[in-house]
């Protein structure tokens, strides 16, 4: 009995002080090199993450400024009586307002329009179902913050009215960034601000034949350059998100 | 108790060796699943983007079809399903196109909470639920036998538009009307109570559209389309547009010129739109052409031409009547050409009785003849009727609904039957003999020869459902948001 006591202590013996620290040292390795891949993860997934909130808010913009171009124009002239309409400008939408001109006279893009629309201002008239008639949607660049203002319809000037309703939209947008952040980005995206010039935002597509005047303009196509909040801690540079998309103005011209 | 002393501690030890194992593992767990999250955040948002778009097309092509199948020559047309030409749809009515996908249901007028295709929209226009009893039909896409996948709309619903629906004032008298379904005449929309007098004028419909992606994005979209307005407006049964016309007249004594609406002796069934004021049966550009179109008509006939006036015959001065389509040789040769853009026949002349389908009361043509026509024998046809050379009428045939001779502005009627003109006729000179505009409009020429019952009986009904044939246009277009 004492020796088969004897023999089960043998083999049931705990470790020698040698082989626990081997062990130790082993699991102390083992989870070393874990942790430092899990840090090296963790930085990763921290970029990432910045990345994609950068990704997905461009995207959210992208889809609000492609809803509000669908929509605007409504109502349309064509929409009241002749003299309804006439008497009550502020009731129908024209699908973009202007400066200067408005409403009566309509200004050539890239020549007579003063801030909008331009390469970085547009604003939009429409009604948006919400009980307010109709409506500006301005979405104006201002520095690297794309900003967005709704304000109602008062037939004066469009950029006046809406001046004081810009809340901040879209952060880091860097269509028109400095010369400084230009060669920055530039230098981890050679393919980016081609001839070194700003992007914009805006471009318009206009009706066959018609002149580049804001009630013409058929088609917007929307570029924005978004760079992530932080830099790549990994690479010390900013990550950047290009999104192109087209929005067409489907209501009829006035 | 002292066997039970090791026994103890090698039971503590035991797990050591499995709690290592799956510490181990936990931390490779983390580490793979976070990069599993990373990718599959970015896949999503990317299909998210692209969904987003996808859905915005597919309720689009849904307003499409609806668009399309309201046409009267569409092969899917919905027809009398919408409304019977000639009719208007009553406020309160409403019909769904269902889209749904292979083994599914789409029922848009179920409100439970469950139902993610359910019309939630309808009561912020009209005040109530759809009613469960709403008439549906299919998609082209659902019907049997399509094997391609559709656009993954869910319904498109279809309603007239009143002010109310709308949301909007049309008339600005300060109140949303919820009676009175809206018209559009071309350039403005109106009250059906408040088409002005002369003016022709068709219901305005709104279609909505749910498009539903298997990856959850939603889009509510809506047109509001009306059928194509040429503008078309007829102040008289039959219009000389045009100074010195020449006017043939018969000696028939059945023949009659009718300028009082719906006066012929062909009804159109079902017909619903108010009728109109009288006109003159003969409608001539300056008061000079009164007497002299007169004298075309035999002595003992003049008590034949009806309409506008106490006096026969009834012949008026209608120059200021005429719309701007009509006033010019530039705007009545853009007229035909745009009639053209919309003709469900464009034949060259001369052409003769089966080059064309001559239509129906409930599919109507509107036809184009680049050149001369002769109908013979016993033919009515139905629609709208462009002859840019001469048109030859002979024996038992009639026309329901729009007779447009611009161009050569002659047309021949060599009489003996029976059967008449229900609807409008005018007659210009827009081309010379070579088919060049002439600078003004030259004098149109009638001669109507031969006995017979037929004329001209002016008929708003034949004149609306000629139109009818009209492709549907976009007055408006807008993204309800959810």
């Amino acid at each position: 009995m004492k020796n088969s006591q004897n023999s089960r202590r043998a083999s049931e013996g705990g470790f020698s002080l040698i082989e626990l620290m081997i062990a130790t040292l082993l699991f102390t390795t083992v989870a070393g090199i874990t942790f430092a891949l899990l840090g090296v993860s963790l930085t990763r997934y921290k970029s990432e993450k910045d990345y994609l909130n950068s990704f997905q808010q461009a995207n959210v913009a992208m889809d609000q400024i492609a809803r509000d171009v669908h929509t605007a124009g409504y109502p349309p002239t064509n929409s009241f009586t002749t003299a309804t309409a006439a008497a009550n400008p502020t009731k129908v939408a024209t699908p973009f307002a202007w400066v200067t001109g408005y409403p009566a006279a309509p200004c050539t893009v890239g020549a007579t329009c003063v801030t909008t629309p331009s390469n970085f201002d547009l604003i939009t008239e429409a009604d948006l179902g919400t009980g307010n008639g109709v409506q500006w949607i301005r979405y104006s660049l201002q520095g690297t913050t794309l900003m967005r203002a709704v304000a109602n319809k008062n037939g004066n000037n469009p950029v006046a009215a809406t001046a004081d309703k810009l809340i901040p939209y879209l952060d880091n947008v860097m269509n028109n960034a400095s010369a400084a952040q230009m060669a920055t980005l530039k230098a981890g995206n050679p393919d980016l601000f081609p001839g070194n010039a700003a992007v914009p935002i805006f471009t318009y597509t206009y009706d066959a034949g018609a002149a580049l005047q804001p009630p013409n303009i058929r088609e917007v196509n929307v570029t924005l350059i978004v760079q992530s909040a932080q830099p790549d801690p990994n690479t010390g540079k900013y990550r950047v998100v290009v999104l192109t998309g087209q929005a067409l103005r489907i209501n009829p011209n006035q | 108790m002292q066997n039970r002393l090791p026994k103890t501690s090698r039971k503590s030890e035991r797990g050591v060796a499995l709690f290592i194992a799956i510490f181990a593992l936990l931390l490779i767990s983390v580490v793979a699943l976070a990069l599993m999250v990373m990718a599959g955040t970015e896949t999503s948002l990317n299909s998210n983007y692209k969904s987003s778009v996808q859905a915005f097309y597919d309720a689009r092509a849904g307003l499409e079809e609806a668009r399309g199948r309201l046409w009267s020559a569409n092969p899917n047309a919905l027809g009398g399903f919408v409304v019977a030409s000639g009719a208007t749809m009553p406020v309160g009515a409403v019909r769904y196109i269902l889209n749904p996908a292979t083994g599914e249901t789409v029922n848009p007028t179920d409100m439970s909470s469950g139902n993610q295709y359910a019309d939630r929209q309808y009561s912020s226009e009209w005040g109530s639920n759809p009613p469960t009893t709403t008439p549906t039909t299919l998609s082209v896409w659902a019907q049997t036998g399509v094997v391609a996948p559709g656009p993954l709309y869910k319904w498109v619903r279809i309603t007239p538009r009143t002010e109310q629906s709308a949301g909007i004032d049309v008339n600005g008298d300060g109140t949303f009307d919820n009676a009175n379904p809206l018209f559009f005449d071309g350039t403005q929309q109106v009250l059906a109570n408040q088409i002005p007098p002369l003016v022709t004028a068709y219901q305005v419909f709104e279609l909505t559209a749910l498009s539903v992606t298997p990856t959850g994005s939603q889009r509510l979209e809506q047109y509001i389309v009306a059928p194509t307005n040429l503008n078309l407006q007829f102040p008289s049964a039959l219009t000389f547009d045009g100074l010195a016309p020449t006017y043939n007249a018969p000696n028939s004594n059945p023949f009659d010129m009718n300028g009082n609406d719906r006066s012929g002796a062909n009804p159109m069934p079902g017909c619903t739109i108010p009728a109109q004021p009288a006109r003159p049966a003969v409608g001539v550009v300056s008061p000079a052409d009164i007497a002299t179109t007169a004298s075309g008509i035999p002595a003992d006939r003049l008590d034949h031409y009806l309409g506008a006036g106490v006096t026969t015959p009834s012949i008026g001065n209608i120059s200021s009547l005429l719309p701007t389509t009509e006033n010019t040789v530039t705007n009545l040769n853009q007229l035909v050409a745009n009639i053209t853009q919309v003709a469900n026949n464009v034949v060259q002349g001369p052409a003769g009785n089966n080059s064309f389908p001559l239509g129906s009361a409930s599919s109507p043509q509107i036809t184009v003849v680049n050149g001369d026509l002769t109908l013979t024998g016993s033919n009515v046809g139905y629609g709208i009727l462009v002859v840019t050379g001469t048109l030859t009428f002979s024996g038992n045939t009639g026309w329901r609904g729009i007779v447009l001779v611009i161009g050569q502005g002659n047309m021949v009627e060599n009489g003996g039957g029976n059967e008449e003109f229900d609807g409008a006729v005018l007659v210009a000179k827009t081309l010379d003999a070579n088919g060049n505009p002439l600078p003004s409009l030259n004098a149109p020429i009638l001669n109507w020869a031969g006995g017979g019952g037929n004329g001209v009986y002016y008929d708003s009904c034949w004149i609306n459902n000629a139109t009818s044939g009209l492709t549907y246009k976009v007055l408006g277009f807008r993204e309800i948001s959810q």
